[in-house]
């Protein structure tokens, strides 16, 4: 169904991506930004970068505007950073990044985490997101009933039906309400409370199957592929080209990758080596060298080094252990500038 | 389409499943009724007196059956059943079943939802279909993210392939994990919708706010009745659910949130009283007193929620005790448990 929903500023692609890199995935973002320069060279990329200053240059050689998080005014952003650690915050900044495209006149919005790689033309995925309010990638297929794995199962339960390392968006009420809900849900609880149900920014993901009419469940294997639907999925190189289940795989996420330790394909499924994966282990090779091509040694010793903000963060994970769940529990800015000075008086 | 309606109730909740059956039946004579009996036959409970054909516990022919009644309590095992039930009506060979909870007051007629099952392969209800309002909303969703997107009382297959694959990982997910444990992310057979979406691409999911009212959704739903007409946003409301209703607190919406009360529920309320006054026809007074049969050994002991625990912890161990309810034998679980946890039975399990 095609929505009659355009903000209705006139741009020249309606169509746009971003993501959010901190300063230890500035090797990461770099490869993402490069692969997919190879296959849609003109589509507009926004980053926001939580990093140094000097990493600004080299991305937007890549065709990328770059903007400083310190430079950005999204709602409750001063909370979040006292708040949430760096990988609390790039996945609390999700909502918000989508409706800054919006409010910067793109019809359309896509999401991609900065740890995915390119490798084919994302057209036909960024059709449907076109088509549809809200496009979200199951982290299974229907192929999954038939070989369950228990695994899998439990982390999903915990994790969410939905990844959220792509999300696209079209702009219309429905998103709109949808982003902005999401948005003051995750100013506060962008957590990993399993007991409470929740999962950084990915379990209120789940809700969109309840609360977005038009969602569509984007269920390409090619687009958003991940070491969690690999045992499922028939994967072969042929030429340099990657193809799953006969399809090209335009998008891979190499979720829990650490190059530094390239024979694990993921730190969140420990025994899962890369050698024992067929022809997708050709594939992690190939990332790990963009990586190292990329300058991932240098972006080791950075931490997620947030400029201007990071030592208050540093001082606000002091805080948050010396008062406990009082800090996140709060909503108001005057709580905070109140919690602010006990701790400031006890320093 | 040959269409089915069904039910799961053990016996001392078959008046609820009474009133479901008999709303269901005003609006679709035309259409059979089936109550899936979680418990042992009882002289009060007979497929020609009532508004639902019965159907024993052991036509589903759930695998390990004697196994699957201990591992778990009476209401976990009439959960737990749920995709057995829907397998076999399938099976028989009807082309659709409507699966309602026992305590479920049927409104309207349900052609719309029998349309769109012609076109899905499986229809799941949201709690929600829009972010909840109010003070508690955060506490609502918190919830829902607790215990699953969709609501388990209301669910309906199809006879195809792709159902059916999502209907046996459903069985095998329900025979042995259909439990109450949050931390796990568990929540008995209900979870595991969350799943469906993903794994049945032609899943649909219901967005009419007439079905599936309940006391989650009732803030939003704003039900009205006219003429003796329920309707929930204007549109009929077909479907209202009673989730956690209890006959003997009639104040109360749910025992799962007893600040609700149910004056507060505007109209609604209305609807609580007509609900409390059929399931007094269906005599909820005498089946609520029907003892569970299968919460005790064949000697007469109780069977203790601590004892299906440990009978679940010892996973395929349990296999060599044969039929677990059985007391006699130095191999049964009677024995082992007077062995191991004597603690755990009535007197220490000495004498």
């Amino acid at each position: 169904m095609r929505r009659t929903c355009w903000s209705g500023v006139a741009v020249a692609e309606p169509l746009a991506v971003t993501t959010v890199i901190a300063a230890n995935y500035v090797a990461q973002g770099r490869v993402m930004v490069r692969s997919l320069r190879r296959f849609h060279p003109d589509v507009p990329l926004y980053i926001v970068l939580a990093g140094p200053r000097d990493s600004v240059g080299a991305l937007e050689q890549l065709g990328a505007k770059v903007v400083l998080l310190s430079e950005m005014r999204f709602p409750g952003l001063r909370g979040m950073l006292l708040r949430y650690d760096c990988k609390q915050l790039c996945a609390a900044l999700k909502p918000s990044l989508l409706g800054w495209l919006f409010d910067l006149g793109h019809g359309c919005a896509v999401f991609v985490d900065p740890d995915v790689l390119v490798l084919d033309t994302l057209e036909p995925c960024f059709r449907v997101v076109l088509e549809h309010a809200l496009t979200l990638t199951p982290h299974i297929g229907p192929e999954f009933a038939e070989r369950p794995d228990e695994h899998l199962e439990h982390t999903l339960l915990m994790a969410g039906m939905f990844n959220g390392g792509f999300i696209g968006a079209t702009d219309c009420d429905e998103t709109r309400r949808f982003l902005g809900w999401w948005r003051r849900r995750l100013r506060t609880h962008c957590v990993e409370e399993v007991r409470e149900g929740m999962h950084f920014d990915q379990r209120w993901l789940d809700l969109a199957a309840a609360f977005v009419a038009d969602l569509h469940i984007l269920r390409d294997p090619g687009c958003n592929a991940a070491y969690w639907r690999l045992p499922w999925l028939e994967l072969e190189e042929r030429a340099g080209t990657f193809f799953v289940q006969g399809q090209p795989l335009r998008l891979f996420h190499f979720s829990g990758y650490d190059a530094g330790r390239p024979e694990f394909a993921s730190r969140f499924r420990p025994g899962w080596r890369v050698d024992e994966l067929g022809p997708a282990a050709a594939l992690f090779r190939l990332y790990q060298r963009l990586l190292l091509e990329e300058g991932w040694m240098d972006c080791l010793d950075r931490g997620c080094g947030l400029p201007q903000t990071y030592k208050i963060v540093r001082l606000a994970r002091q805080v948050r252990r010396l008062l406990g769940g009082a800090l996140r529990a709060s909503h108001r800015p005057g709580d905070l500038l109140r919690l602010w000075k006990v701790w400031c008086g006890r320093a | 389409m040959r269409l089915a309606a069904a039910t799961i109730a053990s016996r001392s909740r078959v008046a609820l499943a009474r009133a479901t059956a008999l709303t269901f039946r005003r609006f679709h004579p035309e259409l059979p009724f089936f109550l899936l009996l979680a418990d042992e036959p009882h002289e009060s409970i007979r497929s020609e007196q009532e508004p639902f054909e019965i159907l024993p516990f052991c036509e589903i022919q759930a695998p390990e059956e004697s196994r699957f009644r201990f591992r778990y309590g009476e209401l976990e095992l009439s959960y737990a059943a749920t995709p057995f039930l829907i397998g076999r009506l399938l099976e028989l060979g009807f082309d659709g079943v409507l699966f309602l909870k026992q305590e479920t007051l049927v409104l309207d007629r349900l052609d719309p939802l029998f349309e769109l099952l012609a076109r899905h392969s499986i229809l799941l209800t949201p709690h929600f279909l829009e972010p909840p309002r109010g003070r508690d909303a955060f506490t609502r969703e918190r919830n829902v993210l607790r215990a699953g997107v969709f609501n388990g009382g209301v669910v309906a297959f199809s006879r195809c392939q792709e159902a059916r694959r999502v209907l046996d990982w459903w069985q095998q997910k329900t025979l042995r994990l259909c439990l109450l444990e949050v931390e796990e992310g568990l929540h008995y057979e209900q979870r595991w919708l969350d799943f469906f979406p993903s794994l049945a691409p032609s899943c649909g999911i219901v967005r009419d706010p007439g079905i599936n009212v309940g006391h989650w959704n009732l803030a939003e739903r704003r039900i009205a009745v006219r003429d003796g007409r329920v309707t929930a946003c204007g549109v009929p409301c077909r479907i209202f659910r009673f989730s956690g209703y209890e006959p003997h607190r009639p104040d109360w919406v749910t025992r799962y949130n007893p600040e609700l009360r149910v004056e507060s529920t505007g109209e609604a309320a209305g609807v609580f009283r007509r609900y409390q006054l059929l399931l007094e026809e269906c005599g909820w007074r005498h089946t609520f007193g029907l003892r569970y049969a299968w919460e005790y050994f064949d000697n007469g002991e109780r069977i203790t929620p601590a004892m299906r625990r440990l009978y679940r912890l010892l996973g395929d161990e349990v296999e060599r005790f044969g039929n677990p309810f059985l007391s006699a034998g130095e191999g049964s679980f009677y024995s082992w448990l007077r062995s191991h946890a004597p603690h755990l039975l009535v007197g220490g399990g000495r004498g």
